[in-house]
């Protein structure tokens, strides 16, 4: 992952300005197994106690590590809860990367963490909108399909 | 060229998480 995205200056700059960075081998002894790790590379998300909240194995090229990582971000802070500032990184997915693989799932979740702050099903029909819209192809489409039901 | 700072602990990773209120971007990478 070294050689291809992290010399990147915007990746560089996205990871100083909003991470914590660790590097561990992946045969250490004790983290290898804590944390299942079988191949390499492998990214996690971490809140400060440890706890994961996002994975990525595989490399990964700078335009598509940004958006990997601003979803991992926004999947923590969805779990904590924080929802505007999950929010906040799903709407930076879908305004910086429209074409991402990760732009439905960024637009469930959005949908999904404002319903629950609001408990306005407007919310959750406006994900079916969006992704039959934008993204008709997505499987995230199938996951939303009930909420066009809501639609009175 | 820029270098990201990696921190090569994960107790003083996570301390510094918690002190700046961030998550933990963790690489596991092959030594070999």
């Amino acid at each position: 992952m070294n050689a291809v995205a992290f010399p990147d200056p915007a990746v560089f700059d996205f990871v100083n300005t909003n991470l914590i960075p660790v590097r561990i081998p992946a045969d250490d002894p004790e983290l290898g197994p804590r944390y299942k790790v079988k191949w390499t590379p492998t990214l996690l998300i971490l809140d400060a106690e440890g706890g994961e909240h996002y994975r990525t194995l595989g490399f990964y090229p700078p335009e598509e590590l940004i958006p990997s990582l601003l979803m991992g971000i926004g999947k923590a802070r969805f779990n904590e809860p924080d929802r505007p500032a999950a929010c906040d990184c799903f709407e930076k997915i879908l305004s910086n990367y429209p074409a991402n693989s990760l732009a439905p799932e960024a637009v469930y979740l959005n949908g999904v963490s404002r319903y629950i702050e609001t408990h306005d099903v407007a919310n959750l029909i406006g994900i079916y909108d969006r992704m039959a819209a934008e993204y008709p192809d997505s499987p995230w489409l199938t996951r939303a399909d009930p909420y066009r039901l809501l639609k009175k | 060229m820029a270098e990201i700072k990696w921190i090569t602990s994960l107790d003083d990773g996570l301390k510094q998480a918690n002190s700046k209120k961030r998550l933990a971007l963790v690489d596991f990478f092959n030594p070999n």
